[in-house]
């Protein structure tokens, strides 16, 4: 395939599409969703790409050679689970054969844990460290054979998340701004110099058509949330020295065509937190953005609208977290192998155990579909 | 029986506090921080690195007589300095923060696995090799991990290997093996006396007086933090990566995906599997952090502040592990070979006593001391 092709590729379709981000991006799943899809090991430090089917609790894991990070559902069954960075391989899962196949990353770089897909779905997208040039790069694949198609620059270092923007035609990367090469694991080299950004790319060219940064450079900007209406809440970590400064905010957001905020809350209420928020999920009815904090041990709640920390309940190292609109709740994960359902107003939360797995240790990130 | 024992051993403490709520941050300091901060660095920490420095100045002598005169007694001596390099480098293994990571220094120190092709390119250049030389190569041309592959191949006997080091081609082999110790030497020698060096702005005097607030930590709970996540991180390593991935373990305890990945052990996998160390290191990593906590006195710490009740519980606990997986015996055939051959069962007790050691550290050791590690995020992601 060349690049006039991939071009095709990719933009097809994406003209004139008025698609939610969350229908792009879920594109195979089913009308009723009903599994769960997250990267798990197991106390033994097994890897696994799990499948939960939410009404009954039955569960099948897939052993995986790599720890995994986020997942993405495909529409022809298969389920591709990201590795965990610096991870050379990230791999499609059937769980009807209980199969994997491998996807290999190019000479010189590594994934980074993420990935979309076009508005098509024909392509898919991978957020990668080119390590030995110190660039952030997008792979570009064909997403059905995994093809590798080419890559973009992210303009910055370590791109985390990636989603596609519900124009279908443009994708907004998080760069997290930490220098990181293989040779020395998953050690940070650059925290006095490091500058993370959001960037907004041109799906089909790669071109930059935006970015933004925070007032803070410690503020490692590593994972996305992405409206229907084109609004991206943003989950920071926290680089800096947490024993003698506490960081402005943890979480961002970025009202369509405004400009990258931080949320409010007092030192008082962030110290807890540790400087460390994982994953988000977004009440729309409410206007409450949703945001786990696996080392503060609570699930942290937002208003969008009123741009301000709202409450936080505990819960032992929460980390994957949907919202599921029919039952108005979200779904969180949690490391001792709890799923959880919270309910939330402006207030105040509630939580209930939905299923409990023991031997089950719940990675960053879950899917429902 | 390993997998028996461990799971006695894993249910049996976890009970205590597997079910409490999430770690919390004490809100009252460490008390007698002075007392518990002054003997970690005194007893537990400055001995292993004076320790470290020895080794390298006995590695580089002997490589420096060797050179001089290559006999097979000076060489015999020359691998065990070597050996001993690695394991006093290993028992500082938990300790990786401060001087030991200052500029990614540690990588100059035990860069592994080595870069063959970066080795045999200086092994086959004309440029003369000298402490300078290899220092330009950059980390993958210099350290235990290079010394390793210069002194010893799996297959060659240690005659085999001497005879590597006659002739021209092996002066100039030994001089690499010269300059590395050399190099090998002044950097395992910053790192000790940054531990060992005395003076306010001391990096061990930060460490000391942590309670008091300073430039490098702000608190007691701060150098906490770092010694146990260092610890921590350190037992992963020996219990997963340096055993367990080579065992092709990983998913037994779930019963799922056994075999297949029980026909992924990979001796490859072990460090230091060219010289047939690799028991021996891991051991030496655990002897490291047996000597951290005991003989720097912080499970005394613990049982002397026994407020909770579980304190003087989980101190015990913890020695108890560390002893148990000392009592292991060396395996009498060489690991590489016996993980090669299919008989890798013989070490299982280092995987299983490895990871009781890492649920030790992580739900009681961690907690009692307010210390937040997690699995989600251990690293940030």
């Amino acid at each position: 395939m060349n690049r006039r092709q991939f071009l095709l590729l990719a933009t097809a379709g994406a003209i004139g599409s008025a698609l939610g981000v969350s229908t792009l991006m879920k594109r195979a799943v089913a009308a009723t969703p009903q599994h769960l899809f997250s990267a798990t090991d197991n106390p033994a430090g097994g890897h696994f790409l799990t499948r939960l089917d939410i009404s009954n609790g039955q569960m099948q894991s897939v052993a995986v050679p790599m720890r995994g990070h986020a997942v993405l559902p495909l529409a022809d069954g298969k389920v591709l689970m990201f590795g965990r960075r610096p991870a050379f391989e990230s791999v499609a899962v059937e769980f009807g054969e209980g199969s994997t196949t491998p996807i290999k990353a190019e000479a010189g770089r590594h994934f980074d844990g993420h990935g979309c897909l076009s508005a098509n779905g024909d392509v898919l997208f991978t957020s990668e460290n080119a390590y030995d040039a110190k660039r952030g790069v997008l792979g570009i694949r064909d997403s059905k054979t995994f093809q590798h198609l080419g890559e973009y620059d992210t303009h910055g270092l370590d791109p985390h998340d990636i989603h596609l923007m519900p124009d279908g035609k443009t994708l907004v990367v998080a760069n997290g701004g930490i220098e990181q090469h293989p040779d020395f694991g998953r050690r940070k080299l650059n925290l006095d110099t490091m500058q993370p950004s959001l960037v907004y790319l041109d799906a089909a060219t790669g071109q930059k058509i935006d970015e933004y940064r925070l007032p803070d450079h410690h503020l490692s900007i590593r994972h996305l949330l992405v409206t229907p209406t084109g609004d991206v809440g943003v989950a920071l970590q926290y680089e800096g020295d947490l024993y003698r400064t506490q960081p402005a905010s943890l979480v961002a957001w970025q009202a369509s065509g405004s400009d990258l905020k931080l949320l409010d809350i007092s030192r008082e209420a962030i110290a807890p937190f540790n400087g460390y928020m994982a994953d988000l999920a977004y009440d729309a009815a409410q206007d409450i953005l949703a945001v786990t904090s696996p080392r503060g041990h609570h699930v942290t709640f937002w208003s969008v609208r009123e741009q301000r920390f709202l409450h936080a309940t505990p819960l032992p190292e929460p980390s994957g977290i949907a919202f599921q609109p029919e039952q108005g709740a979200f779904l969180v994960s949690d490391a001792s192998g709890n799923l959880n359902t919270l309910s939330t107003n402006q207030q105040q939360a509630s939580a209930s155990l939905l299923h409990q797995f023991p031997d089950r240790l719940w990675d960053n990130h879950l899917v429902i579909s | 029986m390993f997998k028996t024992l461990f799971f006695c051993l894993l249910l049996l403490p976890f009970s205590v506090l597997a079910e409490t709520a999430p770690a919390p941050n004490p809100a009252v300091p460490l008390t007698d921080a002075e007392q518990l901060l002054g003997k970690l660095v005194d007893d537990g920490i400055r001995p292993l690195y004076r320790e470290l420095d020895v080794t390298g100045n006995t590695l580089a002598q002997r490589s420096k007589t060797f050179c001089a005169e290559p006999t097979a007694e000076h060489f015999k001596v020359l691998r065990e300095g070597w050996g001993e390099t690695l394991l006093a480098w290993q028992r500082t293994d938990a300790l990786l923060f401060g001087p030991a990571v200052e500029e990614q220094i540690d990588f100059r120190i035990n860069f592994n696995p080595p870069k063959k092709s970066v080795i045999n390119g200086l092994l086959n250049g004309t440029e003369a090799l000298t402490a300078a030389s290899v220092d330009k190569a950059g980390v993958a041309a210099m350290g235990l991990g290079t010394l390793e592959f210069l002194l010893f191949e799996h297959e060659k006997s240690e005659a085999d290997m001497l005879a590597l080091f006659q002739g021209d081609a092996g002066k100039r082999r030994c001089a690499y093996v010269e300059a590395a110790s050399e190099l090998l030497k002044t950097n395992l020698h910053t790192i000790a006396d940054g531990w060992l060096q005395e003076g306010e702005n001391s990096y061990a005097s930060a460490f000391k007086t942590a309670h008091k607030g300073n430039s490098t930590f702000a608190s007691t709970q701060q150098a906490i933090d770092l010694l146990v996540g260092k610890l921590y991180q350190s037992v992963e390593k020996t219990a997963k990566k340096r055993i367990g991935n080579a065992l092709g373990k990983g998913v037994q305890l779930s019963g799922e995906g056994d075999q297949k990945m029980l026909n992924q052990s990979n001796a490859y996998q072990l460090e230091s599997w060219r010289s047939g160390y690799s028991i021996k290191l891991i051991r030496a990593n655990v002897e490291g952090m047996q000597r951290i906590l005991r003989d720097g006195g912080l499970l005394q710490w613990l049982r002397d502040h026994n407020r909770a009740g579980a304190e003087k519980f989980v101190a015990d606990a913890m020695e108890q592990r560390l002893d148990n997986y000392l009592k292991l015996p060396l395996p009498a055939a060489d690991p590489f070979t016996l993980v090669s051959n299919g008989q890798g069962k013989e070490l299982d007790g280092y995987f299983f006593l490895g990871n009781d050691i890492l649920n030790g550290v992580k739900l009681q050791l961690a907690k009692i001391l307010g210390v937040n590690l997690g699995f989600n995020d251990n690293d940030g992601d």
